[in-house]
């Protein structure tokens, strides 16, 4: 019976209706999209962090045989979408006879794979050619220091006293993940990526197998340690390589995927005892996935539920619209004999009634909203439609309801409390006697406090690979901001504004200014009210919007940081130099400066750290060097002087100056991988300054020298990377065109846009786009509805008000003043409040990830145009509604609302 | 004899329509005469407040004319008839309908604001004097919820004394009073009728509140009655 006449109410009224529907739509519409893109960035996270493993599993077994065996079981298993039975052996030297004469390389490792090893596993990609029995495939690098060409014939002996073997090259190849391939493997400590060797080759299982695997003992766990040193291996490991099915992976959270390899490589080994144990690179990918992902969750679900809540304030103000026709309502069904629990069971039904259709229309605007605003769309299966729709409908109905029993609730203690005005004196509520908003914004300082100091800790693992573990306790932070704002607000009930109201309405008694602040500073709790919503409302979208630009901003700085620059260009050995990269890179369109950089390794003490040969003349034009990477040395400017005028000068980390004790101006001793012979040998630099971030470089331990000194200590014949700065140009349009330009020179060109995306070991990857764009889109429509809702509410509140000061002869420009005198009142200190409290928030936000940002921001960025036009949807949709309301008033039934008032 | 200061004629007022329509008025004529103090008497529907509402222009006639000193109100658009208002027709409702977020004083300044806009020709109302003059000076600062029934009508009469009115117009000025009260209400609007010189209009469903008026017209179901009294000034 309820339904029924909640249905017949609700036709009866059909704009009420439509208000109250549109209007917890948008709060379910917020959420729902906020679902939506939870799940959708869940699923990109575990697919980043699956794609981005080129070998799942590695299982060291002792022999050929067993090495077959073992695979063939291991591709048996369910779950498994391939299993290889592959080895990696060393090799002395490699010899070629061409034209110009004999050439070697060093020591290097070969990688043996069978017949359709590729079809699952991506570790290497062919240039040239193909694997085929009997011959070899040479790394580019190989292939260029022997310069050999497919078919001709290389010499391989496995170590100095083993026979010389010849074999034809088949092709040439690009090793893409040398770290894993070739690491040293023992699962009990799990993934170690280590240094790349400097020669590498592939070659066939089988041949390898009757060659060179014959001639190098096999790696046993006995022997194991002396073998897992860089560049030290001396025996063949024979491994099991298995990569997984990708579908069951990529369709959850990055959590359920990991349990889900877990299991898998739980039940494989199981189910193979004592035979084989996996050191599992997939895990540890989907490990730090997990934690990101779990961070991304919190901070979505904190950047978006306080604009849900509000919106749900903006449903509160809607239905407060009609509180007065409610009243009348209850009032009528109570004198036809309805009790209290009658009235309740209505509000319910008709909560009910319109939490159904908002539910139905905030699912349909959220998905709209995530499949416009969010790259790649939303996704949306059979199955997560139902779920999203089911959810949106539940919110609808709280939503609803939680304004709906608001008012109710307020107009049944009216009706109460007019009975017995003179007997009881109503309490203020427990949080207000207890102070709850006051301890709340205390403990936020607090948090925010300890969080500045302590939240975080960047663990260094020993492969070191830097992650970044956060406490998820540190937002509490903001969301007891939110929540002590929001208490202290309702506290002071608008009495901050009725002060100044009264001093300013003294000053000229009787002038319509006077009357009007007069009259705004005795309404303070409605004012307040919505100053409540419309300041939250805008303080949300400022501090989403600051926040998010800063968090692309330093994700922009960060993949800039990781890539080294805007593009790269990383060329085989000698590339650069002889065929001249780094001229045919400035000759590109869009490119604007370039500056060579050749990587390689050296040993500080027992220490392998990555060295950067850079020309300091040309590098501060082809990409950004900010103050900050530089420590206690002066600018970055500076730096690069210092380091430009000392020939064998060396800018050291941080990390290595103190764990040497080391000083601007002492000499260092490098021992540098000399790559003529493949042997390290002991250079000296001098150490010209302290460095704790550089463009590419590792975020612990790295060194920067000069690079015509660096490339006479290694051999190396020229740089092997150049950097390109873009200017205003897209670095993804000229990095295709770098790609274009250098394609015959097996050059591997990159850009920062890629970088961002691809990049899923740093938080920052974490797309603030899609949900920010969602929720300013949101929190633009909601302040101006919450805007135009108040104004519309202070008309429904006011009409008999107003309709006797249209019987005494007030002109309507007069009457309306009282309405927009109180919107300009309330946009006013809702736009203080928002720069306010939204500046504050997001300076909490950012300054608690400021260690998650790398290198962390120097300032925030604040997006002018977004504020400008949330300020601007304010304060249209209150000139609109003020407009509005000015009609309204001329159409005022005046005899109707003043008879027996 | 002077023109009269208002008149309706043919007032008709139709609310609704089909099974719904009622008709609140009928085909009234009246003139009002300047300085005069008439009473509209019936019971609670007969009408009467609806022909107050016309008379002071807060309600449009579905058929007939109505005018205030010669101007045409019913045929001006809602700005029009507030200004027409504003030159000197005052409003004493039951409920008082004081400005519930300002002050007495504050009351009165808004109501002798609007009237010095609308005529400048007239000295605007002093809202001290006024409040004095109901005795009312103690109570310049409070609010109309810290008032007394009593208090707010008296203020709600000094409002409408601040338009400066050529017509005050009562409508049922004593009905949320005790008799008391009520009593001294109607003597001090009748004191300041006789100060002030308006014309007055009392809608009352009391024959005794209707005896204290020159000229009584009765309302029966939107009609004026036969009855109608008038005693000699």
């Amino acid at each position: 019976m309820h339904i029924r006449l909640a249905v017949a109410g609700l036709v009866r009224n059909p704009g009420r209706t439509a208000l109250r529907v549109i209007v917890v739509a948008l709060a379910v519409a917020l959420l729902s999209g906020m679902l939506l893109f939870i799940g959708n960035s869940l699923r990109s996270a575990s697919s980043a962090a699956v794609r981005g493993v080129p070998l799942d599993w590695q299982g060291p077994v002792s022999s050929f045989q067993q090495d077959q065996q073992v695979a063939a079981r291991v591709a048996a298993q369910p779950g498994v979408a391939q299993a290889s039975a592959t080895a990696t052996g060393p090799f002395a030297t490699a010899t070629h006879k061409g034209p110009a004469g004999v050439t070697s390389t060093g020591q290097g490792t070969v990688l043996a794979v069978p017949p359709g090893y590729t079809n699952g596993i991506d570790t290497y990609r062919m240039l040239q050619g193909s694997v085929q029995p009997g011959g070899v495939v040479l790394d580019q690098q190989t292939a260029a220091t022997l310069q050999a060409q497919l078919g001709d014939t290389v010499q391989m002996r496995a170590h100095a006293g083993a026979p010389l073997r010849s074999y034809p090259v088949t092709g040439v190849a690009l090793i893409t993940a040398p770290d894993k391939v070739f690491q040293p493997l023992n699962p009990s400590v799990g993934p170690a990526p280590a240094q790349p060797p400097s020669n590498a080759a592939i070659m066939d299982l089988g041949t390898f197998a009757q060659t060179l695997g014959r001639d190098a003992p096999p790696v046993t766990a006995a022997n194991a340690l002396s073998n897992s040193q860089p560049g030290q291996q001396k025996g063949v490991q024979w491994q099991v390589q298995a990569q997984l099915d990708r579908a069951p992976l990529t369709a959850g959270s990055p959590s359920a995927a990991l349990k889900l390899a877990d299991q898998t490589r739980n039940r494989v080994e199981r189910s193979l005892p004592g035979q084989v144990t996996f050191v599992d690179n997939l895990s540890d990918s989907l490990n730090t996935a997990a934690g990101d992902s779990l961070y991304s969750q919190t901070l979505f679900i904190l950047l978006a539920v306080p604009g849900a809540l509000i919106a749900l304030g903006v449903a509160y103000l809607a239905a407060l619209g009609t509180s007065e026709q409610d009243r009348r309502d209850l009032a009528l069904l109570r004198a036809r004999g309805a009790r209290r629990r009658d009235l309740i069971g209505l509000a319910a039904a008709e909560s009910l009634v319109i939490g159904v259709l908002a539910g139905l229309i905030g699912t349909a605007l959220g998905f709209a909203a995530v499949q416009l605003l969010v790259s790649g769309g939303a996704h949306l299966t059979a199955g997560r439609a139902v779920t999203t729709l089911i959810a949106g409908i539940v919110l609808g109905i709280l939503g609803a309801g939680a304004a709906r029993f608001g008012v109710t609730a307020s107009v049944l203690n009216r009706d109460v409390a007019a009975s017995r005005r003179s007997t009881v004196r109503r309490r203020k509520p427990a949080w207000q006697r207890y102070y709850l908003d006051l301890a709340a914004l205390a403990g936020s300082g607090l948090v925010y406090w300890l969080t500045a100091r302590t939240g975080f800790s960047a663990v260094v693992n020993p492969d070191s690979n830097p992650t970044l573990s956060l406490s998820v306790y540190m937002f509490f932070g903001p969301a007891l901001l939110w929540i002590g704002a929001t208490l202290l607000l309702v506290r002071i009930r608008g009495r901050a504004l009725a002060w100044l109201a009264k001093r300013a309405s003294a000053r000229k008694q009787g002038s319509l200014r006077s009357l009007l602040l007069a009259s705004a500073g005795r309404r303070g709790a409605a004012i307040n009210r919505g100053l409540v919503v419309v300041g939250l409302l805008l303080a949300f979208g400022v501090s989403l919007a600051i926040f998010s630009a800063t968090y692309d901003q330093q994700a922009q700085v960060d993949a800039q940081l990781t890539l080294g620059a805007d593009v790269t260009a990383s060329s085989p050995p000698g590339v650069a130099a002889s065929k001249d990269l780094a001229g045919k890179v400035a000759a590109v369109p869009g490119v604007t400066a370039t500056t060579p950089v050749d990587h390689s390794y050296a040993y500080v003490g027992p220490d392998l750290q990555d060295t950067y040969g850079i020309d300091p003349g040309s590098f501060t034009k082809a990409t950004s060097l900010r103050d900050s990477y530089f420590v206690g040395g002066g600018s970055a400017s500076q730096n690069m002087s210092r380091l430009a005028q000392t020939k064998d000068g060396i800018l050291v980390s941080k990390e290595t100056i103190t764990d040497y004790s080391l000083s601007p101006g002492d000499l260092l001793r490098l021992r540098v991988l000399d790559q003529r012979s493949g042997h390290f040998h002991v250079v000296p630099f001098h150490v010209v300054g302290t460095v704790q971030e550089f463009p590419s470089a590792p975020r612990d331990s790295f060194m920067v020298a000069n690079l015509p000194y660096l490339q006479a200590a290694t051999g190396a014949p020229g740089p092997n990377e150049i950097f390109a700065k873009t200017g205003g140009a897209s670095p993804t349009t000229v990095g295709a065109r770098v790609a274009a330009a250098t394609a015959p020179l097996g050059v591997q060109v990159k850009n920062v846009d890629q970088q961002a995306v691809q990049t899923v070991s740093s938080i920052t990857t974490v797309d603030m786009k899609g949900i920010s764009h969602i929720e300013e889109a949101f929190a633009v429509i909601l302040a101006a509805a919450a805007m135009g809702l108040f104004v519309l509410t202070a008309i429904a509140e006011r009409r008999n008000e107003m309709a006797a000061m249209a019987a005494v002869g007030a002109s309507l420009r007069e009457v309306g003043a009282f309405v927009w005198s109180e919107a300009g009142l309330v946009l006013g200190a809702s736009i203080a409040l928002a720069a306010g409290l939204g500046w504050v928030m997001a300076r909490m936000l950012v300054t608690m990830l400021t260690h998650v940002f790398d290198p962390p921001p120097d300032q925030m960025a604040i997006p002018w145009a977004f504020l400008g036009a949330l300020a601007g949807a304010a304060a249209l949709a209150a000139v609109l509604a003020s407009a509005l309301a000015s009609r309204r008033l001329r159409k005022l039934p005046l005899g109707e609302l003043l008879r027996e008032r | 004899m002077s023109e009269p200061i208002g008149t309706c004629r043919g007032i008709s007022v139709v609310y609704g329509s089909g099974s719904a329509r009622v008709e609140a008025l009928a085909g009234i004529d009246l003139d009002l005469d300047d300085g005069e103090q008439l009473a509209l008497l019936g019971r609670s529907g007969s009408g009467k407040t609806t022909l107050l509402h016309i008379l002071g222009g807060l309600v449009v006639p579905s058929a007939g004319d109505v005018t205030w000193l010669g101007e045409p109100l019913s045929s001006l658009d809602a700005e029009a008839r507030g200004k027409a208002r504003a030159r000197g027709i005052g409003y004493v409702f039951q409920g008082a309908n004081l400005f519930p977020h300002l002050s007495a004083w504050e009351n009165l300044a808004f109501a002798a604001r609007a009237t010095a806009e609308a005529r400048p020709d007239v000295t605007p109302a002093d809202p001290d004097r006024l409040l004095a003059l109901v005795g009312l000076a103690a109570k310049r600062d409070a609010l109309p919820a810290e008032l007394s029934g009593g208090e707010a009508q008296r203020v709600a009469i000094a409002r409408a004394l601040a338009q400066t009115p050529r017509l005050l117009l009562c409508d049922e000025p004593t009905g949320h009073l005790d008799s008391d009260t009520g009593e001294r209400v109607l003597d001090l609007i009748d004191a300041l009728h006789r100060e002030f010189g308006f014309a007055l209009v009392t809608a009352t469903h009391d024959p005794n509140v209707a005896a204290r008026a020159s000229r009584t017209v009765e309302l029966l179901d939107g009609k004026i009655a036969d009855r109608v009294s008038e005693v000699p000034a």
